[in-house]
């Protein structure tokens, strides 16, 4: 079941990851480079459209988070759709710091692969729908591994047994970056998202890999995925909110209009 | 200025829905004192969670007699997701439990696979386009009625006993869910305005002008 069903629109979410306090890009998780701030950017986002905001701390260090709340909160004061926080969410603490700062959903990685209990955990006291599931996943032939530590420490996981699991254990939601894919603009991995489309039924984001809008289209048509997370295409403006909205509703795909003059 | 009055019983996204109350133009007190939500010219009953939850929290503080004072007075209450859904009689989530019975109807599961045989995704995660009630009733196929598009999660939702209480509905693969109701001076909207951009930052406008005639 996929959002072609009927059911609800196809969404489009922009990603920014940070360094705090910068919002940077990396390619293929090695080198970041810095491109701003990312409250700046997260309000244009909004104000072209876009359907949730992700805010991933790439680096996670300690002395970060509290940086790392300073920007969610400071979303919260001109950006009404969701946001997702993710990067260095390690117990319920943390968890509950993040929703007080004004996020709706946690993604977490790292830390549920140490301890999957920590997803149940964290949906029994905030709900399900609170946790993403972020799984970072590199060709590893045959299959994909799931890598932590923003991509730094293999874990022997794989990662289409890593997403059921994660249903299972109570995510709301799945989010699959490929790892091979992102950053490099060539489109993403229909192959490794179509495996995982089969085997879970909560919504499937895929991130990492858009360069055009009709590798957006061929995400949904192909491998049936719920919504979208862009990140380097937005930031260096080769792809927009709404091209790539505009192009997906031309191509059948059910998506939230916000241009009616409001 | 308005002043509306956010309940705080600790299930919530308290800071979105101040913020977005304060975007349109409200003077926001967050509270979980009883005394001041009697005092409240307009309450809001945010929440997100499970309805067993809500509702001792809401008793445990003492919020759930308030509530239902609250409503006799005649002043504006809107409740929003789990909070819409604590106004009704009972829930069947996690077993059989008891609202603040404000308005008529209970909170029932959406069903995995409708009545016609359609399978429905639960939970409803993400943006659905909502149709004002009495509009979708008919079979007018040119509904000038432009739709919008709201944020929704959840895995309930409720069934009112009189239909003229129902606002707008979500079509739901030809499963309709209720998406907001209104009854005197009720108002509960199932999706969340505070995260539904400028659609839904307007309902939340419409609802501190319009109460003010209610």
């Amino acid at each position: 079941m996929t959002a072609q069903d009927n059911m609800s629109n196809f969404r489009v979410i922009a990603r920014l990851d940070i360094k705090v306090p910068f919002l940077v890009k990396g390619v293929q998780f090695e080198g970041l480079k810095k491109i701003g701030d990312p409250n700046e950017f997260a309000e244009k986002y909004y104000l072209e459209g876009v359907d949730e905001i992700l805010f991933e701390d790439v680096v996670a260090s300690l002395h970060g988070q509290n940086r790392l709340l300073e920007i969610a909160e400071q979303a919260t004061k001109n950006v009404f759709v969701p946001i997702t926080v993710g990067g260095g969410i390690k117990n319920l603490w943390d968890v509950e710091k993040v929703l007080k700062a004004g996020a709706d959903k946690i993604s977490i990685n790292t830390a549920a692969v140490q301890n999957p209990d920590l997803i149940t955990e964290i949906a029994k006291e905030f709900g399900s729908q609170c946790v993403t599931l972020s799984i970072q996943a590199k060709h590893s032939n045959p299959g994909w591994e799931s890598l932590t530590n923003n991509g730094r420490e293999r874990t022997q996981l794989e990662a289409i047994e890593w997403a059921k699991r994660g249903q299972n254990l109570g995510a709301g939601e799945i989010l699959v970056t490929s790892v091979d894919f992102d950053g490099t603009g060539k489109g993403f991995d229909v192959e490794l998202l179509k495996a995982i489309r089969n085997e879970i039924n909560v919504p499937l984001i895929a991130s990492g890999g858009a360069g055009t809008e009709e590798h957006v289209v061929a995400l949904v048509k192909e491998a049936g995925v719920d919504a979208v997370a862009i990140g380097h295409a937005f930031h260096f403006g080769v792809l927009t909110v709404e091209s790539v909205k505009e192009y997906l509703s031309s191509s059948g795909i059910p998506v939230r209009q916000t241009n009616d003059g409001t | 200025m308005q002043n509306v009055l956010v309940v705080d019983y600790g299930m919530g996204n308290l800071k979105s829905v101040q913020r977005a109350f304060e975007k349109v133009g409200a003077n926001v007190n967050i509270s979980n004192s009883p005394d001041e939500l009697m005092d409240a010219d307009k309450v809001i009953l945010p929440g997100v969670g499970s309805f067993g939850r809500g509702m001792k929290k809401l008793e445990e503080l003492k919020l759930d007699s308030a509530l239902k004072n609250f409503a006799q007075t005649g002043k504006p209450l809107m409740g929003i997701c789990l909070g819409m859904q604590l106004l009704f009689e009972t829930s069947v989530e996690f077993g059989n439990q008891k609202g603040l019975a404000v308005l008529g109807g209970d909170v029932k599961e959406i069903p995995r696979q409708t009545p016609s045989g359609q399978w429905l995704r639960v939970p409803n995660v993400g943006w659905c386009n909502v149709q004002n009630f009495l509009a979708s009733e008919t079979d007018n196929p040119n509904k000038s009625e432009k739709e919008s598009s709201f944020y929704f999660t959840h895995s309930f939702s409720a069934v009112p006993s009189e239909t003229k209480i129902i606002d707008s509905v979500l079509d739901y693969n030809g499963y309709k869910i209720v998406a907001s109701v209104k009854s005197r001076n009720i108002f509960g909207v199932q999706f969340h305005p505070e995260k539904s951009g400028q659609a839904g930052l307007e309902i939340l406008a419409k609802f501190l002008l319009e109460s003010e005639s209610w």
